[in-house]
């Protein structure tokens, strides 16, 4: 077990080197810099000063190696459109708020979603499931989080009056882009938690134990759930990183100052270590929720082995 | 001297088709046969749209900007009097052609690497699933808004940039599809008579393997609406003065509180086709390939 996780995250870091490398690459391949689009262009000399200060005049490779150097020392330097802050203090601001959303939004959409799933599956062919099913589950899935955000905004917001439409800091503020950013994780969970335990509920066992004469009510929680449960952790593990970088919508519709939204900027305006350091961030929680997932699957499952983990 | 008269005609088969059956069974998919009818129009009033919109999608009315609806602008005005309703037949055009355009795209760069690493297995497999394996660790769509904040942004770049983002899952498809054909007998048999490989490739097997990739296809449509739209509404997507329903929504924003119409019609419109499209979509996968229904809605 060991060897495979010590393999899968050099694989983790050597993609996340060529990230880094690919993206430096392609920023530094358009045309134009992350100065030229001040409000009046700058004087020359004003100008190779600014390069010079940020090192943009020195080579690419020397540049890129430059960067790896400070960044394996812990300094992800100054970000070009504000520098007065630093990018680690930049992003530690930002941070927060992408965190609070997408740890109430994975809380609500998987919870909900299993129970909404559940109950679908066990009330199976009656009109609670078909409505559960045919029509909640697929529009969550197919509707836009921004679109979902919109109609809540236009209802909550400006109709009613009853919730801030953007912005953040009151505790208000997170409800609706909890709610618009839930959806699509709890149709998706709710989606699959219906099929896994459908799949059990027909499952030899369970006839057998019915026809023992065990409760539905110990037949349900002991043997069914348990059992359809087990997969879908492997569904959650992936559906981590998509739900922090899903937000990046999510953010710009409710005016939330998180990492997406200085992503967004950040790419705009070519801010070259903000960028950076936000793409090795997104890499590294992304990879790591994908090795994740797939130890928990070999935990949970017996069945499942690990390539190249010896038996 | 009666010539015999040989019935050279060759035996029909009596027994439908598979496509046939698969329509069959699709239209007898209720919600899956409406969302394909809208679907069909939205697409149809993506191609017709100068037929069909009342104004151009640039006309300008500033003396009646942010209208709500009336006789002369049926759902309003936005911001610089442009139609909306006239702007949502022309967004359509553009979204659409996004929509459909980097999906294709992405099976074009994505199907022929599945192919061959389904069919030729070994160095080739394993390279390709050491590709899958990394690119699974890149999130897809900050790569593409990354290139599209990056180098600018039009129709075309929209489509090369999702495209190329998204030929992982058609590989990934096309791969297990190649995997499973590749042993067959009726492969072997044209092995035996001397097919040449890309024969075998193209002409024998990829008419078994193409029904489940055309359902990845247009399951993927919503995605790229998703995307696509979401890009524009950032800003970073189609700009103005072409009409974009993702645009559309980024220009109505900043007036929700006073013209709520802004927001609605564009927001309407991406909901309806996304709708449309995933259960147009379901309905063709239920459709094609009863087993799969089995687990999703038994």
């Amino acid at each position: 077990m060991v060897a495979y996780l010590a393999k899968r995250f050099l694989t983790l870091i050597c993609v996340m080197l060529v990230m880094t490398m690919v993206v430096f690459a392609l920023m530094h391949a358009v045309p134009g810099g992350p100065f030229d689009q001040t409000q009046q262009p700058l004087p020359k000399p004003a100008m190779e000063n600014i390069m010079r200060k940020y090192g943009l005049d020195q080579p690419i490779w020397r540049q890129y190696l430059n960067w790896l150097w400070a960044v394996l020392h812990g300094d992800f330097g100054t970000p070009f459109s504000q520098p007065t802050m630093t990018v680690t203090g930049l992003i530690a601001q930002a941070w927060p708020a992408t965190l609070i959303i997408g740890a109430w939004t994975i809380g609500i959409s998987y919870i909900g979603g299993v129970v909404l799933g559940c109950i679908a599956a066990l009330k199976h062919n009656t009109w609670v499931d078909r409505i559960l099913t045919s029509t909640v589950s697929t529009a969550g899935i197919a509707l836009p989080n921004y679109v979902v955000g919109f109609v809540l905004i236009t209802v909550f917001g400006v109709r009613l009056g009853w919730l801030p439409v953007g912005g953040w800091g009151q505790p208000q503020d997170v409800i609706l882009p909890v709610v618009a950013f839930s959806l699509y994780p709890l149709a998706l969970m709710a989606r699959y938690t219906r099929a896994t335990t459908l799949e059990v509920t027909y499952a030899d066992y369970v006839r057998m134990g019915r026809a023992r004469g065990l409760s539905e009510r110990r037949l349900t929680f002991r043997y069914v759930l348990r059992t359809a449960l087990i997969p879908l952790i492997t569904i959650m593990g992936p559906n981590i990183p998509n739900i922090l970088t899903g937000s990046i919508f999510i953010e710009a519709t409710f005016a939330v100052p998180g990492l997406g939204s200085y992503f967004t900027t950040a790419s705009l305006h070519r801010d070259y270590p903000l960028i950076l350091a936000l793409v090795l961030i997104v890499a590294a929680l992304w990879g790591t929720c994908y090795i994740l997932s797939d130890v928990a699957y070999t935990v949970l499952d017996p069945r499942v082995r690990l390539e190249g983990l010896s038996r | 001297m009666t010539a015999i008269t040989v019935d050279t005609k060759p035996i029909t088969a009596a027994t439908p088709g598979f496509w046939r059956t698969a329509w069959r069974r699709f239209r007898r998919n209720k919600l899956a046969l409406v969302s394909g009818i809208v679907v069909v129009l939205i697409l149809l009033t993506a191609i017709l749209a100068p037929l069909i919109a009342p104004q151009g999608y640039q006309v300008q009315d500033l003396a009646n900007s942010l209208a709500g609806p009336s006789r002369g602008h049926l759902l309003g005005t936005d911001r610089l009097g442009r139609d909306l309703l006239s702007r949502a037949i022309y967004g359509a055009r553009t979204s659409m052609l996004v929509a459909i355009g980097a999906p294709l795209l992405g099976a074009v760069i994505g199907i022929p690497i599945g192919i061959l690493a389904g069919w030729y297995g070994r160095a080739v497999d394993f390279v390709a699933l050491r590709l899958f394996e990394i690119f699974t660790m890149v999130p897809q769509i900050l790569v593409a808004l990354l290139l599209i904040a990056l180098f600018g942004n039009s129709v075309g770049k929209l489509i090369l940039f999702l495209g190329i983002s998204s030929w992982l899952g058609f590989a990934r498809l096309a791969r297990a599809q190649y995997i499973s054909l590749r042993n067959r007998d009726f492969v072997l048999a044209a092995q035996a008579v001397g097919v040449p490989t890309w024969r075998i490739l193209i002409i024998h097997l990829l008419p078994s393997a193409v029904g489940p990739l055309i359902i990845f296809l247009v399951q993927e449509i919503p995605a790229t609406i998703f995307a696509s739209a979401g890009f524009s509404f950032l800003g970073l997507g189609v700009q103005d003065p072409l009409a974009d329903w993702g645009k559309m929504l980024n220009d109505g924003t900043q007036y929700l509180s006073i013209d709520l119409w802004t927001v609605m019609v564009p927001t309407v419109c991406i909901a309806l086709a996304t709708l449309a499209f995933s259960f147009c979509g379901d309905g063709m996968r239920d459709a094609i390939d009863p087993s799969s229904r089995q687990s999703a809605s038994r």
